[in-house]
Formats: structure tokens, sequence, C-alpha cells
């Protein structure tokens, strides 16, 4: 049963036909567009939410990080200013202003060894490799308190070190610490008493309060004050003694 | 050369309307949404149903324009696309079911010209019910096979000869009808 000439005639007909649209046709059609097309920029959304949040996570790490490179700095700083504590400073050790924290006060240490072995010694003083960070305090804190040992320029302080160095050989024996002592106390209360250096660690810590960390500076305070509390008391109970 | 430059032509505006260019797509619907509107008048009786029919193929002809290969007839791919919308709308509604009928009788229709004027045509076609008027419409109008009928609706070839077959006979039937009105006869 194939095409009849009523079918062609038909197709033929129906194809010439055209019907016009109505004039909204068009624009219900373009609306219709408009709103497919609006739709397609909806996928890029997923991609803007995904570097949204890589880019905070990024910001985050970021600050996270500065943050723990602050507190490493804090640590520094805390140890420079346990080696600029001095409140009157003599006229060589001004030059120990300069930031050079443990090696600097090693060495000027080294230079009254025997003083600072004596004390040690007398006073049980905790060992040096217990507590590396707080080991120069106390030094130090001796030789603020007696800014003459430092000074080269001093003959009592020459005439001290001489002795000093003539016996530091025998410094292990415990007899001979109070001779020691005896040519050392003079000239310490002397200077004790014209420098009366009274280092308060709290207020120097209290300059770097925005910068230190809470828990960290309690235990520098800490240890600065058990340091030197020690030697205060042991160069006070020494002297009594004498 | 006329015909080549207005192959170029449409060729151009297609690949303009491909990247949403609103000018070149309103320029293809004025150039066929009246043809296309009387293909979907052809299966649709009431003209806004196939207005709005027409409207959401020339949607899915602008969807889908990136994947015309102007390889065949773009007029033939638009008319594709209408004549699916249609079949798709009317199935949806529900009123279209298919009886074989594995009795029909091949009758020898007229072999002659109705000479029905359009619109008597269309009549004739709308009196039809909805599963003879889409087989006849795909048979008769479309040129499709009835292999590729049963493929589209989902029904046997023989389904679609004897519903053929019995859609010619009302035809017949309807022409010999208004015929005999026009003449005075009836």
């Amino acid at each position: 049963m194939g095409q009849t000439k009523s079918d062609k005639e038909f197709r033929n007909k129906l194809d010439q036909r055209k019907i016009t649209p109505s004039e909204n046709a068009w624009d219900r059609l373009d609306a219709m567009l408009t709103v497919a097309e609006g739709k397609k920029p909806k996928r890029s959304y997923g991609w803007l939410y995904i570097a949204a949040s890589f880019l905070g996570f990024l910001l985050i790490g970021t600050v996270f990080f500065s943050n723990t490179e602050e507190l490493i700095d804090v640590k520094r700083n805390d140890v420079v200013i346990e080696n600029n504590t001095p409140d009157k400073p003599s006229e060589n050790t001004a030059t120990t202003d300069t930031v050079i924290p443990q090696a600097a006060a090693e060495n000027i240490a080294s230079a009254d060894t025997a003083e600072i072995k004596i004390k040690s010694s007398i006073h049980h003083h905790q060992s040096p490799q217990s507590n590396p960070i707080s080991n120069p305090v106390p030094a130090v804190n001796e030789i603020q308190k007696n800014p003459e040992l430092i000074a080269s320029g001093n003959p009592q302080r020459q005439q001290s070190g001489s002795a000093i160095n003539q016996k530091t050989e025998q410094l292990t024996t415990p007899a001979k610490v109070d001779e020691l002592l005896a040519a050392v106390a003079p000239t310490q209360n002397n200077q004790n008493q014209k420098t009366s250096v009274k280092v308060n660690a709290k207020s120097l810590l209290s300059q770097v309060d925005g910068e230190v960390n809470l828990s960290f500076r309690e235990k520098m305070l800490r240890t600065v004050n058990r340091s030197y509390q020690e030697v205060a008391e042991t160069v006070s109970n020494r002297n009594i003694q004498q | 050369m006329k015909v080549i430059n207005l192959h170029q032509e449409e060729h151009e505006i297609v690949k303009l309307a491909v990247e949403n260019n609103r000018h070149a797509q309103q320029k293809i619907y004025s150039k066929f949404a009246p043809k296309m509107l009387s293909v979907c008048r052809q299966y649709v009786k009431d003209l806004q149903h196939a207005e709005d029919l027409m409207i959401t193929a020339f949607m899915k002809v602008f969807a889908n324009l990136k994947n015309f290969e102007s390889k065949g007839s773009f007029e033939g791919w638009i008319r594709r696309i209408m004549v699916n919308e249609c079949i798709s709308f009317i199935r949806a509604q529900k009123k279209v079911n298919f009886l074989e009928d594995e009795y029909y009788k091949e009758d020898s229709f007229n072999n002659i010209e109705s000479g029905l004027n359009v619109d008597d045509i269309q009549s004739v076609i709308d009196s039809l019910p909805d599963g003879y008027k889409m087989i006849f419409n795909l048979y008769a109008i479309e040129g499709y096979k009835h292999q590729e009928i049963g493929t589209m609706l989902g029904i046997s070839e023989g389904t679609s000869k004897s519903q053929l077959c019995h859609a010619r006979k009302m035809l017949q039937e309807q022409v010999l009808k208004l015929k005999n009105y026009s003449n005075g006869t009836d």
C-alpha cells in the first residue's frame, strides 16, 4: 500500500501552507531563551565556591603561620632583654647594650670566672646544663651588681682580679673560698652601696608586655626572679657572715 | 550560484545562532515559524496549542543547534523536531490508543485527487481520531515508513498499517461527505 494520489495532493497542499504565528510568539520564545541562558552561569557558581573556600583556607593558614613566627621572635627578644637589664650601666658594660646575648655574657663572665665560680660553688647553684637559658642570668646579674668587677680601669678590680687569678687553681677547696671572699667582699660591699642596683625583672618585662606570650612571660619571670633571689640571698648571707 | 549563496548565508546564521546570537535566532524563527506552525497544526486541532508546541520545539532547536551537522536539510531537521514534539504532546495527553486489527482488509481507495482546498483538507484530517491522524500524517504527509512509525510510536508495523487503512477509509468517507455537501447533494 503506497502513497495514493490523494496523499500526494494532501502533502503538496499542506506543505505549501503557512500559518503566521501570533505577534507575541517570538517575545515568548525570546523570554524562554533568556531564561534558559540565565540558568547556564549557575554552573560556574560551584567553582566560585571552591575558589572562595580555597582562598579562605589559604588566609587561615597564612595567619596561623605568621602567628607562629611571632612567637619565635618573642623568645629571642626575651633573651636579649635579660642581657640588657643593667639599670646603671658601667663604663665598660655600656657596650653590652649591643645585643650579643649569651656569647657576650659568657665572655664577660669568663673574665670573672673566679667570682662566679665561687658564688656558684658556695650557694650550690643549679648546674648550668640544666637550664641553658637562665644560665647567663646569674652571671650577668653579678656583673650588673658589681660593675667595678668588669671595669678594666679600676685598680681594685685589677688587684682583686689578680688576686683571684692567682688563686683560681685552688678554688675547688672550700677552705680557700673564705679567703677569696674576704678579699672580694669589701669591694663588693662598697660597690653595692654605691650602685644599689636592683633589677626589677617585672618592670623590665612589662616593657615588652605586648610582645610576650603570657605563659612564656611567666616562665621567664620565674626564672629571672629565682636566679636573682638566689644570687642576692647568697651575697647578702656571705656578707653577713663576713 | 544563488543557491550556494543562500546555503552559505544559512550556514552563517546557524553558526551565529549556536553562539546565542539573538538576532540570528530571530532570523531562523522568522524564516521557519509559519511553515512549522502549519506542521504542528496538522497534529493538533487547537491553533494556540499548536503555537505553544512550536515555541517549545524552537527552544529545543536552539538548544540542540550545535548538534546539527549541516549534512542534511536544515528545514527537514527542524521539521523532525516539530513532529516529535507534537507526538510527545499527544501521547502525554494519553488520548491515543492504538488497537491492532489483524483482520483489516486493504481496500482499494479511489486513486484520484480530492480537489479540496487546504482548509478543507485540514478539517478532514481534524475529523480523524488522534491515533489515525498521527499515523496518516506520519505516513502520507511526512513520508515515514511503517517500520519507522512503529519505532517512533512503540507499536508494531502491522498496527501502523491497519491504523493507516482505517484512517484512509474514514478520510474517504469524510471527503465524499464534504464534496456532496459542497455540491448540495447531501
